[in-house]
């Protein structure tokens, strides 16, 4: 388990030895053949722990990388969140009904500067009361075994267009962002401003925790890093200065860097500066947008999803961001499992991106064909491929 | 498109329209004795693995 942590920070710190790998946004739905993820508790509250536990206990003895299992339980501060006020009303169409993954058509709730005020500041408010009470609970059942830790907002998933395209659609998005920018970028102005006042309360109230832990960052791995405060200096209340944070503009895959700059990372950079450290990215390409990455404050890692041209990237992140490569997960969608391609796939990564400080990120594994053999096999593949390349 | 964009939900609890904040009423959160057995079971197994093995 150190050794874990140990591969982690030296990753997130440009000291590589070798590639951690991370595993995450799992199809749980398709692994439970054998029943190790069946709920035998009665009651809501402890059939949510029991749920959390059996998770994290299968990714370990599973191997699904480079896990690190912490000696203490978390009791989530309990935080009411009102969101922004207005939410996606979407028609869905399913594959699979037990699946959690779905096609949606967003209706357009914002078409005009009037509507834009729908999108209201969030009301926030911390009940302490409550989560005493939990964590009271939580100590009485885990007395002896193990302590239990009252953690906050260890970050928050910051991407202003993955919420604004369920109001106002997205191909509408695309064609005003020519047609009708002052539209789109006020748009996108009042949301960071929300977001701003979702930041400075949560400031306020202490409810943010650091998230210089096993705590996934961005859509990458863990946040281990040696140049934040040590965890334990900020498990409430933590400054954003002393925490990663994370933008993104995934919908805008095929946008210029020229119009991504000035319809969202102009915006998203109010948040970003807020923070000690940044991570970039989730599924869209950005090896042509370094130009952009390089505006950053404190942009440390950048995402790498199977759509980047990998090589191209590693020249410009040598020695300036770690690379959190993304293998992609269609793989195990259908069929037979290719062993062959998911090895080549990862000796792809490590050649292309040699020399630079890199993480491994399985993620967005929407099904796996229900054969989590699959996942196992491919968790045994990225370990073998990394020891016959680093030792 | 990953993830998921209810915040709230993320770590801690989106209340209910109406619903009062502060203590619950603690009879509410009284557990039947197979629940903590089994959350003990899970949460030594969790001890097994602690730092250093």
């Amino acid at each position: 388990m150190e050794e874990n942590r140990k591969l982690w920070t030296a990753a997130n710190d440009f000291k590589m030895t070798k590639p951690p790998v991370y595993v995450d946004e799992i199809c749980w739905n398709e692994l439970n053949g054998t029943g190790e993820l069946n709920l035998l508790c009665i009651h809501p509250f402890a059939r949510e722990l029991e749920d959390f536990l059996r998770k994290e206990l299968y990714c370990f003895e599973h191997g699904l990388g480079n896990c690190v299992i912490e000696p203490y339980v978390e009791s989530p501060l309990v935080v009411y969140d009102s969101g922004f006020g207005i939410d996606e009303v979407v028609d869905i169409r399913r594959t699979d009904r037990n699946s959690e993954v779905v096609s949606r058509h967003f209706h357009i709730l914002i078409q005009n500067m009037d509507d834009i005020q729908k999108i209201k500041e969030p009301e926030v408010i911390l009940d302490l009361e409550r989560t005493k009470q939990y964590t009271e609970l939580m100590e009485e059942i885990f007395a002896g075994i193990l302590p239990v830790v009252v953690v906050g907002a260890r970050g928050l998933w910051f991407t202003p267009w993955d919420y604004l395209i369920r109001v106002l659609g997205i191909q509408e998005t695309m064609l005003n962002m020519v047609e009708e920018p002052e539209f789109v970028e006020a748009v996108v102005k009042r949301y960071v401003d929300c977001a701003m006042v979702r930041m400075e309360k949560y400031q306020k109230l202490g409810i943010w925790s650091s998230n210089n832990s096993s705590c996934r960052v961005g859509s990458g791995g863990y946040g281990f890093t040696e140049d934040l405060a040590p965890r334990e200096e900020g498990v409430r209340a933590c400054d954003t200065r002393q925490m990663w944070g994370c933008g993104n503009a995934q919908i805008f895959s095929e946008v210029s860097p020229a119009m991504h700059m000035q319809f969202s990372l102009q915006y998203e950079m109010e948040w970003l500066k807020q923070f000690g450290m940044n991570y970039y990215g989730c599924c869209e390409p950005l090896h042509f947008k370094m130009d952009l990455m390089d505006q950053i404050p404190n942009l440390r890692k950048v995402s790498m999803s199977p759509w980047n041209n990998w090589k191209v990237a590693a020249e410009r992140c040598k020695g300036k961001y770690v690379m959190s490569c993304k293998p992609n997960p269609a793989m195990f969608a259908v069929g037979e499992f290719h062993e062959d391609l998911a090895r080549k796939e990862i000796e792809q990564i490590i050649k292309e991106t040699e020399g630079c400080s890199i993480e491994i990120v399985l993620k967005d594994i929407s099904t796996v064909d229900y054969k989590p053999q699959k996942l196992w096999r491919w968790a045994e593949i990225a370990r073998e491929t990394i020891e016959a390349y680093f030792g | 498109m990953s993830r998921y964009l209810n915040l709230a939900d993320r770590f801690g609890i989106t209340r209910a329209e109406g619903e009062p904040i502060g203590r619950v009423n603690p009879d509410t959160l009284k557990l039947p004795r197979e629940d903590v057995a089994v959350l003990q079971e899970l949460g030594r197994k969790k001890q097994s693995m602690r730092p250093g093995r």
